[in-house]
């Protein structure tokens, strides 16, 4: 199994498979980063969205290609990102890792003293 | 007053150009027409202008990480340039280490041959170059040759200060005659070549090998890198020498007949040899990188 992805890298990835946003579904950088924000209940910097788009990128979990820019944005082409394979596969390697770590927790965790 | 509607509302010009020059070439024009995009349609309506460009800079600022940083301020350039315009990336470096060379002999001159910078200078620019530097190595392989060029250069190094060292024990200058020539009108520091002499070859030593492994490699920052190993290995090895003379009966007589020989006296060595001269030699190393870079360039191509 690959390196179990972040919290942030999942959001990211979630955000292209399972978009709810109106504008996620288009999967380019903007559309992806008001995905991750509503995902994650918070305003999150561009920055960190198209960092981690870069490295999914160079570890074969999603690829990209150029899409036509619109008047709004002067013109300037648009990246849309699409999931591979094996950034599914990542994924549902997360979620097991994920519930495997929480086995046998009884939740919610509670201080014992 | 009312500014230009949201969808012709721009962000700041400069904030623009520093998110350009931020980005890998392959997404300037797709991240910034995505931030464009959000600015007008969004921040726009819901902040105000004044808000909305407050946003574009944070968003900006999310982009700055060292990495970035250092990609274009170092690969991202020189890649480009060298494919686009060889002759000229050549020239650049060349000229940026010329104009070095004479903005530190203008400062040297001005202070009086005294130090021409603080330590607050000194210490974040050899730090800054140190680390731009161990970013371009990248194998193994980088670092057996640093350490080859580490120990040629060094040793050269080290044979210099014991030169300098020999000179101060077999003919001392009186430290009076020194103090009242300081004190004359006419003093010059060429006059005592005992003192200069040394330093220039240090110098010299640190640009050679940061010259020399810039041009076999076309790194600037390998060239940083491999004059600061010799900086290393050569204050260690002669520290380390003079160390060992003076647990011998050879060390010089002290001229008041007190204090025993030791590192302070031996040679006026000062224990931080080795921080001072790992600095000078981050910034001579990269001055020599930058020739070895444009003149390499330039004589591959001849």
């Amino acid at each position: 199994m690959a390196d179990v992805l972040g919290t942030f890298e999942q959001a990211v990835l979630l955000s292209l498979v399972r978009p709810v946003t109106e504008l996620g579904k288009e999967a380019y950088g903007r559309a992806i980063l008001t995905e991750v924000q509503h995902r994650l209940g918070r305003e999150v910097a561009a920055g960190a969205v198209y960092a981690t788009l870069d490295r999914l990128e160079q570890k074969g979990l999603i690829s990209s290609e150029l899409d036509e820019g619109t008047e709004v944005r002067a013109g300037r082409p648009r990246r849309c990102y699409a999931i591979e394979p094996a950034g599914v596969r990542a994924l549902n390697d997360a979620k097991v890792a994920t519930e495997r770590l929480y086995t046998g927790v009884k939740w919610p965790i509670k201080v014992t003293s | 007053m009312t500014g230009p509607p949201a969808e012709r509302a721009e962000p700041p010009v400069w904030a623009e150009v520093a998110l350009r020059v931020l980005l890998a070439p392959k997404d300037r024009e797709t991240v910034s027409g995505d931030l464009l995009e959000e600015y007008r349609e969004v921040v726009v309506p819901a902040r105000g202008v004044a808000g909305a460009r407050f946003w574009y800079v944070r968003q900006v600022l999310s982009f700055v990480t060292l990495e970035g940083v250092l990609r274009a301020v170092l690969k991202e350039t020189r890649e480009r340039e060298m494919v686009n315009n060889p002759s000229r990336t050549s020239l650049l470096w060349t000229l940026a280490a010329s104009l070095a060379l004479v903005t530190i002999a203008g400062l040297l001159v001005r202070s009086n041959f005294g130090p021409p910078l603080g330590l607050n200078i000194l210490v974040p620019v050899a730090l800054s170059l140190a680390v731009a530097g161990t970013v371009s190595t990248r194998s193994r392989a980088d670092v057996r040759t640093l350490w080859r060029v580490g120990l040629l250069w060094g040793g050269l190094l080290a044979s210099v200060l014991l030169v300098r060292l020999a000179f101060e024990v077999l003919a001392p200058v009186d430290p009076v005659e020194r103090f009242l020539a300081r004190a004359r009108a006419d003093y010059s520091e060429f006059d005592y070549p005992r003192r200069w002499l040394p330093a220039v070859a240090v110098v010299a030593i640190f640009i050679g090998s940061g010259f020399w492994t810039a041009w076999r490699t076309g790194r600037v920052g390998r060239g940083t890198l491999a004059a600061m190993a010799a900086s290393a290995t050569g204050s260690l090895t002669y520290i380390a020498l003079v160390a060992l003379g003076n647990t011998l009966p050879l060390g010089p007589q002290d001229p008041l007949g007190s204090a025993p020989a030791n590192l302070q006296y031996f040679g006026n060595i000062p224990a931080g040899l080795a921080p001072v001269l790992l600095m000078f030699s981050a910034v001579f190393g990269t001055i020599g990188g930058m020739f070895g870079r444009g003149l390499g360039a330039a004589s591959s191509r001849a």
